[in-house]
Formats: structure tokens, sequence, C-alpha cells
């Protein structure tokens, strides 16, 4: 199975001004300490961010996703574990 | 208790323009804004004119509302910037809960909703947005709106189609009248998608002229229904008393309402309903019909509905009184279409000047119609009328504040 | 003279409880009534359970067949109401009579079987409304509810449909009130409609997690309150009511249910879908409430519970009766019926209110089913499972919606001896 390429902040970043409708900086979305809360993506917003990750990956990220990463980094580290779990 | 509930602030979204200034040159130019659809291919469909608000969303609203919010949303968050703007109120308010805001359409989200059905239908469940989970409702621009503005006192969601506009404003006085001390109300309305136009088509009210000049064409021999449009118009509302405090300006009174149901649908032939909203509303405003200096006609354009209401402006007024359609230049909005009448009714009293209907050459009746031309004219006191299709009528009276 | 407002009828169309003595039959028994859906094939969907009501039992002996489904809920519920409240129309002045309704969502469900046609699955922006019913027009808006029912009663004063999403039902009661005592109606016939049913509506709730995924355990899916709650479950349904100024009711000999003591609807403007753990906005709705009503918290007998069964509305509106009643919130009893009839969104807030009236008329309050273990969170007395003999003086009904509505009704026998003034 061809391995999936790893998401970057780029995208991610990309993913947030589409489907949530926020700008972010590609650094401050990097930074270990920034929260999805800080850069003005609520609950609802963590929920649309995930499902377009779900369908983009093809993977699952599990139903408490958006709850269990508060940080666009946990998130990430999430997704590569699914995507490792998938392979 | 009473209260005299005067409006401060007035913010219309319309064809014709965004803000006050604009609406007031283009409407009271008598200019005809009417064009055909862009928003989406009308190629196929019976009606293909239309008055669509060039709206830049980048500029009036903050980004991430155009990810979140249905378009009529859109509209109703600008538009209520622009209202207070006017009103030089800048919120949060002071106090929070005594700020509140109650809005009307008539079919709320519909464009949202009709993305989120393709998504649903065509990807299947997991496609839908969580947005979608209120977008498409018609509560989502008093939630908004209050939200954004931290309004937290009285909120309310009315939907009586046309006459929503009216309705709203007489809500949002009962509210003033409970200690609500300022109270964003209006209408907005975007529905101009195939979602929401396609139910319409059978029952064949909408026009279906494809000449702009000839499409919406209200009191005339030529009438053939109306010409939909989309638009919003928010007002701020609040006790003259405050609005003295507070050093603004009320441009109107709004003086009495009254609200009426017609049991036959689709516009009533025989007008009874409509009249008794009228009579309602001039008793409410303690005024006599020779008070009214100037009638904004509801004008749908159908020729039964219009011979409807010529009859009963004749038989309450004579036909002394001028009439007018400003409404016949960009479309009927649904409940913004009662909301953007009150917008250019107050901008008439304030100005002194009736804006025209565009064109009206063969006219179904001898009323003083306004046509062509805006008309100077002493104006006092101003008769809104709207009327919307499951049968519900509404008049709203309002007073120049010195008056 | 100061208006009083005073609810003389009720009709219910709920899920297991047409008409108000199954309905409150329903209740009193603690039945959950939340099973598979059965209105579409909801495979495929997170959420794949609800709360029904029998169309064919609801619409019995009316011909309503050619009324969209939700709209055949409250003629149902009208036609009883009227009866119950020996009101005839025809008597009355007709200018006089006025309809609010409430929904949340119209006829979007019947809306959708259409979009779907002329989409042609979904494939098409544009569709083609030669697929459509020619009847479309009348499923178009909401407003169509309040027309409907206007026509059936044959009102002729304000008629207007209120569509504040889940408060809708309660706001359109406290609309009509304030019509009575504004002098612009004497009579207002009021409530809430709702079919939401529909893989539109299911799949939006899917897309933010707010229901109960509880698939294996239909019947105890809905659990408001309880440690393992999993969020709401959606039902369906109407309830009417005529409300009336009281010397209107007296005059004509009618028998008083009800007083409508006080109503506020605020919003919480915090969050769209969203609310605060502490329940301040609620609190200050409830507080307002009671100054209207001059009451005093521990007056409050009874509290029929917004009680949605997610994880955050048990604890807002747990903390919001704390803040407004003080230490009397852990002696007034508070329920929600939800727990059997599940959340029909813009029904949800009438249906409720009929319950609050008949727990105040009956001296019963219904319980919370499928309460089995209290969330730590939520330690009020939610009358878990048995309904309890209790006489109510006063009832508080509360309803929280997305946009952050947030509104609060209290009801009060017609005998309890108070004569202050009301103004919702």
């Amino acid at each position: 199975m061809s391995s999936i390429p790893e998401l970057t902040y780029q995208e991610l970043a990309s993913i947030i001004l589409k489907h949530v409708g926020v700008t972010v900086n590609v650094h401050r979305l990097s930074h270990r300490l920034t929260t999805f809360a800080d850069i003005g993506v609520d609950s609802v917003g963590m929920l649309a961010v995930v499902r377009e990750l779900e369908h983009r990956r093809r993977v699952d990220l599990g139903g408490t996703a958006a709850q269990d990463c508060p940080t666009p980094r946990q998130l990430l580290t999430r997704l590569r574990e699914a995507q490792n779990g998938a392979v | 208790m009473t209260v005299t509930a005067v409006i401060t602030g007035v913010g219309p979204i319309a064809p014709g323009g965004i803000g006050a200034t604009e609406f007031w040159q283009a409407t009271s130019a008598g200019r005809n804004l009417l064009a055909p659809i862009t928003r989406f291919d009308p190629e196929g469909t019976p009606v293909t004119v239309a008055g669509e608000v060039g709206f830049d969303a980048d500029e009036l609203i903050e980004r991430h509302y155009v990810v979140q919010a249905d378009r009529a949303t859109q509209f109703g968050l600008a538009a209520a910037d622009l209202a207070m703007a006017d009103a030089l109120f800048s919120p949060p308010a002071l106090n929070p809960f005594a700020a509140g805001v109650i809005t009307s359409s008539c079919v709320g989200g519909a464009e949202s909703g009709q993305r989120g059905l393709g998504r649903l239908w065509r990807d299947g469940p997991h496609h839908l947005s969580p947005y979608q989970s209120i977008a498409p409702l018609h509560a989502a621009t008093t939630g908004q709106v209050s939200v954004r503005d931290t309004m937290k006192g009285p909120c309310g969601v009315i939907v009586t189609d046309e006459a929503g506009g009216i309705d709203a404003l007489a809500h949002a006085r009962r509210a003033l009248r409970r200690g609500a001390r300022i109270m964003i109300a209006g209408a907005a309305e975007a529905p101009l998608c195939p979602y929401a136009l396609a139910p319409q088509y059978f029952a064949r009210m909408l026009t279906e002229s494809a000449d702009p000049d000839a499409a919406y064409l209200p009191f005339s021999h030529g009438a053939c229904g109306y010409a939909p449009a989309e638009g919003a118009a928010m007002f701020v509302v609040e006790s003259a008393a405050d609005a003295a405090e507070r050093g603004s300006r009320p441009r109107a009174v709004i003086a009495g309402h009254g609200a009426t149901f017609s049991a036959v649908a689709a516009f009533d032939p025989s007008g009874e309903g409509l009249e008794m909203a009228c009579r309602k509303a001039l008793t409410a405003a303690r005024c006599q019909p020779e008070d009214i200096d100037v009638v904004f006609a509801d004008a749908t354009a159908i020729p039964t509905a219009d011979r409807a209401e010529a009859t009963v402006i004749k038989s309450l007024f004579g036909t002394k009184v001028p009439v007018t359609a400003p409404k016949a230049g960009f479309g009927r909005a649904y409940a913004s279409a009662s909301a953007l009448d009150v917008a250019a009714a107050v901008l008439s009293l304030d100005h002194g000047i009736i804006p025209p209907i565009p064109a009206l050459a063969e006219p179904i009746d001898d009323l003083d119609f306004v046509v062509g031309a805006p008309r100077r004219a002493e104006l006092r006191t101003a008769l809104v009328l709207a009327r919307g299709y499951g049968g519900m009528n509404s008049a709203l009276v309002l007073h120049r504040p010195d008056h | 003279m100061t208006r009083r407002v005073v609810i003389t009828g009720m009709g219910v169309t709920a899920p297991g409880g047409v008409g108000i003595p199954a309905f409150w039959e329903l209740l009193t028994s603690g039945r959950p009534m939340t099973r598979p859906i059965t209105l579409f094939d909801a495979t495929g969907f997170r959420s794949r359970i609800a709360a029904e009501c029998d169309l064919h039992q609801a619409a019995h002996g009316m011909n309503t067949g050619w009324l969209d489904r939700y709209l055949q809920f409250a003629a149902t519920a009208t036609t009883e109401a009227l009866h119950g409240s020996g009101l005839n129309v025809v008597e009355e002045d007709e200018w006089r009579v006025g309809v609010v309704m409430g929904t949340a969502l119209g006829s979007a469900a019947l809306l959708e079987q259409n979009y779907v046609v002329m989409s042609d699955g979904g494939s098409k922006w544009e569709l083609d409304h030669q697929y459509g019913s020619p009847h479309l027009r009348l499923a178009w808006t909401p407003s169509m509810l309040g027309a409907e029912i206007a026509r059936l009663c044959g009102a002729r004063g304000p008629v207007h449909t209120v569509s504040s999403g889940c408060t809708a039902g309660i706001d359109a009661i406290g609309y009509a009130a304030q019509l009575i005592l504004d002098g612009d109606a004497d009579v207002v016939v009021t409530g809430g409609a709702e079919a939401p049913i529909s893989p539109a509506t299911v799949g939006r709730f899917d897309a933010i997690g707010v229901t109960s995924s509880r698939n294996d355990d239909p019947e105890h899916s809905c659990r408001p309150f309880d440690r393992e709650r999993d969020g709401f479950v959606l039902g369906e349904g109407a309830a009417v009511l005529v409300l009336e100024e009281l010397r209107h009711a007296i005059r004509r000999g009618a028998t008083v249910l009800c007083e409508v003591a006080g109503y506020a609807t605020l919003s919480s403007a915090h969050h769209m879908t969203g609310l605060t753990t502490d329940g301040r906005v609620l609190a200050v709705a409830i507080t307002q409430v009671l100054n209207q009503a001059r009451l005093g918290p521990t007056e409050i007998d009874y509290i029929s519970a917004n009680g949605t069964g997610t994880r955050q509305n048990d604890r807002h509106e747990t903390n919001a009766v704390k803040l407004a009643l003080g230490q009397w919130a852990y002696s007034a009893p508070m329920s929600s019926i939800k727990s059997m009839v599940g959340h029909a969104l813009g029904a949800s807030g009438a249906i409720e209110l009929v319950a609050a009236a008949l727990a105040v008329d009956r001296g019963v309050v219904p319980p919370t089913a499928n309460l089995t273990v209290a969330d730590p969170e939520c330690d009020l007395d939610y009358v878990p499972d048995i309904a309890r003999e209790h006489r109510v003086g006063v009832a508080l009904s509360l309803a929280s919606g997305f946009g952050g509505f947030q509104s609060v009704m209290a009801l009060r026998r017609p005998d309890s001896g108070r004569g202050e003034t009301s103004r919702p």
C-alpha cells in the first residue's frame, strides 16, 4: 500500500481557511503552544477540520478527536497515528 | 406602558445600493435595477429577471461568516452594522440584557440549505459541514447578530412572508415596552437560488418576462407578476427618551401597526383583510385617513392583488394621497420587501421627497401614483403596506419625529 | 384595567400520545417512545433513533391527508384545543382572534424529498421544477403553519409564525400572550409543530455530534441528567393552546386551566451552538419571569426542564436553576419529558408547556425516564423514572436553542389566590 504523505501545516492552514473561514499564519499554526481556540477555531470549527481531514486522508480520527486535540500539533500527531494504524 | 418607539438607524442592503445613502440615491432617482439572474443559470426556468445585490462580503463582514453563515445572514450582519453606525451606536450596550435582536425572513438560509442537501444526497451524510446545523435555519440571523454584538436581551424570529419586515419592527416595539432599551430589528433575505425559487414556479406569481423594463409593472395593465429580489434592511429602534439621551437623531416614529389575516390565500381579491390592517394601524397611531401623506404600496403586480390594493387605498384615502412603490425598480425581496419599504419611507420623511415607481404607462386606477421622477412634498406621516402569500396583511404608520 | 392571559384549551400530538389523555398516560407511566427510525432508511447515519408519531392515529377522523406531516400534527392538536376550550370563533369578533405558531424547520422534510427528485439525487445545482410537487409553494416557508391553523379556526387577527429554532414553541406562546396583554387580540390560538425526522436533519445533527448514538438500545437512548447521557434524540409532534384574556374567558364561561404568569426570551450571545457552563443568561431569564409574575424562588413547585440529554445542556440548565433559585433549586422537582417523547425542536417548547400545565392541573409531575445514575454535576431532584404526586401552584418551563435563545415561561394555578399584574 502506498504511503500517505504527511500533512503539512500549510495544508492544515488551507483547510481552516476553506472550511472554517479563518485565515491563519503557518508559523503561528505550527508553534507547539498554539491552540485552535487561539486562532479562532472553536468547537464547531474543529469538527469541520476533523471531518475534512478524515475525507482527505481516508482515515477515522475517532469520534472525540475534536475534543481530544486542542492544538494543531496534537491533531497532526493523532492523524499520523491513525494513518500508521491504517497501513 | 406608553413608550414612543423611534427609528434612529437605517441599514438597507438592496439591489440599488448598500447603506442609506446609496439606497436613497438609487431609490429616489427611480432607476430600474432589475437585470437577468446571474447567481445561477436560470436557463430552462420560467423566471430569469431579478434584483441582485452587489455584495462585497470581504468589505462588509468578517471573513468567517462567508463560510459559516448563509448569504441572508451575511446581509443581516452587514445591515445591522450599517444601521448601528447610522444610529451612532456601537455595541456592546452598557447593559447587554437591554439590547435585543428581532429578524424576519421568508426562506431562511435556503442557499446554504441547498448546498447541504447536495452534499448529503450526492456524497453521503459524513460530508455535511457542521455549520449545516445552523446556517439554513431561519433563526440564524438573529443568533449571529446577537452573538457578534453581545446582545443578550429579547430576541425573536418572525415569519409572515412579505409582511415580516413590518412585523419585526412591531415586535421590537413590544420589547421596548417591556424594558428593553435598544433593539436591532428588520429582515434579511437571499432567495435567488434554485432551492428557494423552484417551489414558487407553479404558483405563477413571479414575472416570466425576460425584459427587465417590462418584468415588474405594478398597478399597470401590463402587470405580469413580480420580480424576486434579495436584500435586507435592519433598523435601530429605541425609545425617544433614550435616543435623546444618546444624542442620536430620531429618523421616524413607529406610530401604529395593524396585522390581520385573509383567509383566502395568495392575496385576497376582496382586500378586506388589508383594509382592516390599515384601520387598525391608523387607530393605533391615533390618525385619521387624511393625515396620511404618502402610501408605500405592497405592489405585487399580480392583477387581482393590485386591483384589491388600489381599491383599499381609494376607499380609505380617496385619490388625493400620493401612492408609490419603489420596489418596482429593484424587485420584491420577500420579508425584506416590507423592511426596505420602511427604509424608503423613513428616508422619504427625512428628505421630504417621495421616491417614484420607475415606470407606469397604463395605470389600472386613477390614484395619484408617483411615477418616473421623485416628488417633493411636505411629508409628516407615511403608511407602509405589506401582504404575505399565506394571507398575512400588515400596515405600519410612521411619523416624522417633529410631527 | 390590567389584562391577564389564561389557558382555556389544550391539544397535543406526541409520540405515543395523540390527544391529552393518551399523552398524560404516557408521561405518568414514564415510558420512553424512542425507537429505531422508520420514516426513512437511516443506514449510514451516526444516530439512527427517534421518537415518531403515529400519523394514522393523529389524523383520525380528520381530512388532513393533503397537509404536510407537521401541519397534520398541528391541525389535530388545534382541533382538540378548540374543542376543549369550547371556543367557537364564528361567535367571536374574528379580527380579535389571532394565531401564533412556532416551528424550527417547517416543511423542510417535504422540501428535501422534492429536492432529491428535482436535483436528480443531488447531482445538479439547477433544479428541474417540473419534477417537483405543484403544491410546493405551500411548503416553501414556515409561515404556512400559522396560515393553515388560522384557516382551520377562522382567525383573522394577527397570524404569525415564529421560527426561533428549538425555542420556537415556547416563544410562539410568549408572543401570543404579549398580543393579548397589549390589546392586539383577545384570543390567540398558539403552539408549535415539527416533523423533523428526515435525512437532512439527522445528518446535520450528526455533523456536530449532539444526538445520541446509542443505536443498540434505543429505548434508553435519551438520558437527561444521567452520567451516561450522550445526546438528544429527535422527536416530532405538535401542541396547541387556546390563550385568552381572563375576562373574555370568564364572560363566555370557559374553564380556566392555568394563567400565563410570565415569559422572557434572551440570547446568551455566546456561541451559535455552544452553551456556557454557568447558565447565567438562562438564570437571568428565570429571574425576569419571576419578577414579572411577582413570585419568589420558593413559590416554584415544578420545573419542566429543557433537559435534552446533551453533555452541555444538562449542566448548563442545572447551574442556571441554581443561580436563579438558590437553595430552593434542590427542593423544586425538575424533570425532562424529552426522555420519553424526544426533542421535537420547534414543537418541544409547546409540548412541554402543555405537560407543565397538566402538572399544575393534575397535581402530578412527570418523571425523567432513563435516569439511572445522575451526573455528579447534576445534583437536583429530577424525579427519576417514576411520576410523583405533588401539588403544583406555579410551574416554570425552560427552553434553550441553537443561536443562543434562552426562553422561560411561568404558569400559575388559577385558584392560587394571586391577582397581581403579569406582563409576559
